[in-house]
């Protein structure tokens, strides 16, 4: 016991127990999600694959008024699980958003805030042992995600070919998608004086995003689709071209920066809310 | 409040930014004069034609159910969780009131709060739509939209405020309503896909007012209201048996 108390990283190692539980269950939903939805695929590939032989006549701009150019089709493999995976990044953007508006505020509304700081730890030190152990979590869940998103289209394809190379660069891609949601509520933890409901603000970002990207895809627009981290790795566009759009990749890793120069910045000259 | 109100502002805008790429263009105009209106019909394509303004509005209306969904629990959840998160239950219940009057006054605080929201939604509406000349017409269907986003907040208003009240712990409340508002939706969607798993419909909500059917009706389906004021019911009665008799946690 000693021993592990002389250790250097005692905060890391708490955080990680904390997060366990909640760890599970956001691994359970996301499992239970993708196999949830792969079920209908066989059938729905079936009705799809009809409805693409008639989608197929349509004029382009029709489909555009429609807002119908975007879809992929969803009789294949990829064309089902962007549609399957645009979930999944919802749950693990709330996830990422729910952690990150936590991240220091819940020491605050525990009043844990003035027991942490009396530690001979530098403020510095603590963010980063506190980041290293959510990081650890985030890419466990995005493992999670990626193999049982892969088992479960196993399970279900039907024998439908689909790319499995592009499928893992997808995949490479969640943990940047997670740290920007993390990053975007862990700047938000760090300026505010006492933030009450971090469910509220969680959900808020994660579906503010989401609804954006939601909408680019019905009525079309660049503008739009810049602002949201769902464009900027485009789920559609990654599993047919295998690449990552890194220009468009690379505001998300700046907000990202941005976020964190801040945390680091302000965080260390905060003061401390009393009791 | 003031937040949200901020965020469903610039969000609506955002999109009728998007919208004058649409409205009344010609091109798509003429393709769409080509194709008769029976064959749209067969395709369940009729309402969405994003060149008109009902149109536009019909396809934006699941998204605002989403947000107005989203706020609708976490405002329901959150006047009956923050007493225990906040530490404030103790001064609220040695005051001389009963727990059913604190209770009253906290739904009808939620619902001032929720028609608050639907009159911002509606003032935004109505200033966005003001370039593009709407009619009659349009403001009636905004009115009938906005008419099912509130019975949609109120849902999940007192779905929120039910699981605020039966819990034990309120650290859990906030997953549950997650969970609650993320399972719904997904079965909405999921209703949408094939017809053969069109029965999830009565279990979303978010179903209950489907845009499409909003604009083809200029109106709402019996069923929705019927299933709207059931679970609003239900809700509030388990409110009133649970609430009076729960044990706080201090």
């Amino acid at each position: 016991m000693n021993k592990r108390r002389d250790g250097k990283m005692t905060v890391f190692l708490f955080e990680l127990k904390t997060y366990r539980w909640s760890l599970l269950w956001w691994a359970v939903g996301i499992i239970a999600l993708q196999f949830i939805m792969m079920i209908f695929y066989p059938s729905m590939a079936q009705d799809a694959e009809t409805i693409d032989l008639i989608i197929k006549h349509y004029p382009e701009e029709l489909l555009r008024a429609f807002g119908m150019s975007e879809q992929a089709s969803l009789a294949t493999v990829f064309g089902y699980y962007t549609f399957i995976f645009t979930f999944a990044q919802l749950l693990l953007s709330i996830q990422s958003a729910y952690y990150g508006f936590n991240f220091l505020s819940t020491e605050e509304s525990n009043y844990t805030a003035d027991f942490l700081y009396t530690k001979p730890l530098n403020r510095s030190r603590i963010i980063v042992e506190k980041q290293f152990a959510i990081l650890c979590i985030l890419v466990i869940t995005a493992m999670v995600t990626a193999l049982s998103g892969l088992s479960a289209i196993e399970l279900f394809r039907d024998g439908r070919p689909y790319e499995a190379g592009n499928y893992w660069v997808l995949m490479g891609t969640i943990p940047v998608f997670q740290v920007f949601f993390f990053s975007i509520g862990m700047v938000v933890s760090a300026c505010t004086k006492k933030l009450k409901s971090v469910i509220g603000f969680a959900l808020g970002v994660a579906f503010f995003f989401y609804i954006i990207n939601g909408m680019r895809g019905i009525i079309g627009g660049d503008l739009l689709g810049y602002l949201t981290p769902y464009y900027h790795f485009e789920v559609a566009y990654i599993l047919e071209e295998g690449m990552i759009p890194w220009n468009r990749g690379m505001i998300s890793i700046f907000v990202i920066l941005l976020c964190h120069g801040m945390t680091y910045f302000y965080y260390p000259r905060k003061n401390l809310p009393t009791v | 409040m003031l937040i949200w109100s901020f965020v469903f502002i610039i969000f609506l805008v955002m999109m009728f930014s998007e919208f004058s790429a649409y409205y009344d263009n010609p091109e798509m105009g003429e393709i769409l004069d080509l194709i008769p209106e029976g064959f749209l019909e067969a395709f369940g394509m009729a309402g969405a034609n994003l060149t008109t303004i009902n149109g536009f509005l019909s396809v934006m209306v699941l998204y605002v159910h989403l947000m107005v969904g989203v706020y609708g629990i976490l405002l329901g959840s959150n006047i009956i969780g923050k007493e225990e998160r906040d530490k404030t239950a103790e001064f609220l219940m040695i005051k001389p009131v009963t727990r059913e009057k604190i209770i009253i006054t906290k739904i009808v605080s939620a619902i001032i709060s929720s028609l608050l929201m639907i009159f911002v939604i509606g003032m935004t509406l109505f200033a966005a739509l003001q370039p593009y000349h709407p009619t009659m017409d349009n403001y009636r269907f905004i009115g009938i939209i906005l008419g099912g986003n509130l019975f949609v907040m109120w849902i999940y208003l007192f779905a929120g405020l039910l699981i605020a009240s039966v819990l034990k712990r309120f650290k859990k409340i906030g997953g549950i309503s997650i969970a609650a508002v993320l399972i719904t939706y997904l079965l909405s969607v999921i209703a949408t896909l094939s017809d053969s798993v069109e029965f999830l419909k009565y279990v979303s909500p978010f179903s209950y007012f489907e845009g499409h059917q909003l604009y083809q009706d200029m109106g709402y389906e019996p069923g929705a209201l019927l299933f709207t004021s059931l679970v609003i019911l239900i809700a509030s009665t388990g409110i009133f048996l649970v609430y009076p008799r729960r044990d706080l946690r201090l």
